[in-house]
């Protein structure tokens, strides 16, 4: 490489010592890693107008300065930058020996803290160009967090946007089905009612899958915060929320000793009533008995939903997470498909697993786990 | 004679405006119903309606005694109508009901923030907005007192 290929990079030293100046300039100057373009400011004052009128890519910084610390310049500089997409680079030059102003200037957000004995040594290129690198990384860090912040707001939006624009029109076309039945009922055949009652349930079913994959696409990007939460009692208020269903199959749902415990309560709620009312929708012969609880002394408590109902095929076990899959027609049991990909994600929110045993026949138990930690 | 009760609904769906009136009409509301397109046609008949003088009016119309106010509005939304009826001192006291597909608790929180006197969420069939208009005049024309 030759000496014109050399990266150049703008660098301002705060240093009121003429002879430690001198000292940085040869160390800088003669080496071939990098060309450095040299400023010098003598006070705090002066340089704080030099980073007015310049752009630089690192700051070497004395710890003491005639008008004031060389603490106060970082501050200065971190304000300045605060909301800058890139950052510049800084280093606090300390005595020997004095580990208090190190730890004071990392924590104030230097990259690097060097002593005038090791610059003198000949270490001082390495740590700017790390210093450099490092202030590089943080500024794309700090862009790419911006970036995904951005796109989840997007995203959001979008959903909220699609919400109104997807369900506007669709209410309305089930609302002029139910107006023709209404006003033009009487004078149609049967096959003609069935067709019209046929369009109003097709319609009626997009607006639950509408309903489903907004609750799907909800379950990421919705800011709930998590809380402790006794889902002992939860699970009791959803059972009292599937009251009518329970009576009209006369269901027994047992709910013991679940705990109390951090979670993201609507997302959980969401999770035990889909799981809930699949027990009760995919019922046997049987009267359904619906058991649900927790061991909860294990280090890894697993949460149990087991029913009595028509059971899964095992080749199925790993599809039913999969979305929009459904292992029955509409015309036997009414549903969207996404009822246990919901499920899956909202266990995945908590950093836990769901799984089942099940045979056709023989009824299902759902396992999960909300791990929660990390 | 205008019949005892008017009803200004800004609405910019003529469907749902159908569906709505009509369940108004089957729920035996005895109301007159003035329908505004978009929140400047609404801004701009209320504005009319309160400078015109009580002895003398040419429409045979009166300012409404409640506005159903949809959100999602073409130009002038119906945050910007609600905002305008509030902030007017003559006509401030008439309740806005907001009428939105929107089931957000932003937009429901913003809504009774800027005065909303209720928010009824769009009803999803035709039989939940029969039950909705009798809910509607149950309260606001048989429970309520309002400003004549």
């Amino acid at each position: 490489m030759t000496h014109k290929d050399l990266k150049e990079y703008k660098i301002l030293i705060l240093e009121d010592n003429p002879a430690d100046i001198d000292l940085y300039k040869r160390r800088l100057t003669r080496q071939d890693a990098a060309k450095f373009d040299l400023t010098t400011a003598g006070t705090i004052e002066e340089a704080k107008k030099c980073t007015e009128s310049d752009q630089f890519d690192c700051f070497v910084i004395d710890y003491r300065l005639p008008d004031g610390e060389g603490l106060d310049f970082v501050h200065h500089l971190t304000q300045k930058f605060e909301d800058s997409a890139t950052k510049p680079a800084i280093l606090m030059i300390t005595g020997q020996g004095n580990e208090e102003i190190a730890v004071a200037a990392m924590k104030a957000g230097v990259h690097d803290y060097l002593t005038k004995r090791s610059i003198s040594d000949g270490f001082f290129v390495r740590p700017i160009l790390n210093a450099i690198q490092r202030a590089e990384l943080a500024s794309q860090i700090h862009y790419y967090q911006n970036e995904l912040e951005r796109s989840n707001q997007e995203l959001s939006d979008f959903t909220h946007t699609a919400s109104h624009d997807l369900k506007a029109p669709l209410r309305r076309i089930i609302s002029y089905c139910e107006m023709l039945e209404e006003d033009a009922g009487p004078k149609l055949s049967d096959d003609e009612k069935s067709m019209l009652s046929r369009m109003t349930l097709n319609a009626s079913r997009m607006q639950n899958l509408i309903n489903g994959l907004l609750s799907y696409s909800l379950i990421q990007s919705e800011k709930e915060e998590p809380e402790v939460t006794d889902l002992q009692k939860m699970v009791e208020d959803i059972r009292d929320e599937f009251l009518d269903q329970i009576e009209e199959n006369d269901a027994k749902v047992i709910i013991s000793a679940l705990p109390t415990q951090q979670v993201y309560p609507m997302r959980v709620r969401q999770l035990f009533t889909n799981l809930i009312s699949n027990a009760l929708k995919y019922r046997g012969d049987e009267t359904p008995l619906i058991e649900i609880d927790c061991n909860i002394d294990a280090e890894k408590p697993v949460f149990r939903i087991k029913d009595n109902g028509l059971g899964i095929e095992e080749n199925f076990h790993k599809d039913i997470f999969k979305d929009f899959k459904r292992l029955h027609n509409q015309e036997e049991i009414e549903g969207t498909g996404l009822g246990l990909a919901i499920c899956r994600k909202i266990v995945e929110k908590h950093n836990g697993e769901i799984w089942l045993e099940s045979e056709p026949g023989k009824g299902t138990i759902f396992f999960f786990t909300l791990g929660m930690e990390g | 004679m205008a019949k005892d009760f008017h009803i200004m609904i800004v609405e910019d769906s003529p469907e749902d405006y159908e569906v709505l009136s009509r369940a108004i009409k089957k729920a035996e509301m005895p109301a007159q119903m003035t329908h505004c397109f978009t929140g400047e046609e609404a801004i701009q008949l209320l504005t009319h309606l309160s400078s015109s003088s009580d002895s003398y009016d040419l429409h045979d119309t009166t300012l409404p005694d409640i506005i159903l106010l949809d959100l999602n509005l073409p130009g002038t939304d119906g945050y910007g109508v609600l905002e305008f009826v509030k902030a007017r001192n003559d006509i401030a006291y008439i309740p806005v009901i907001v009428f939105s597909t929107s089931t957000n608790p932003t937009d429901i929180k913003k809504s009774y923030k800027m005065g909303a006197n209720s928010y009824i969420p769009k009803p999803q069939d035709l039989k939940s907005y029969k039950e909705m208009a009798l809910h509607f005049k149950g309260y606001w024309m048989d429970c309520v007192s309002l400003y004549k």
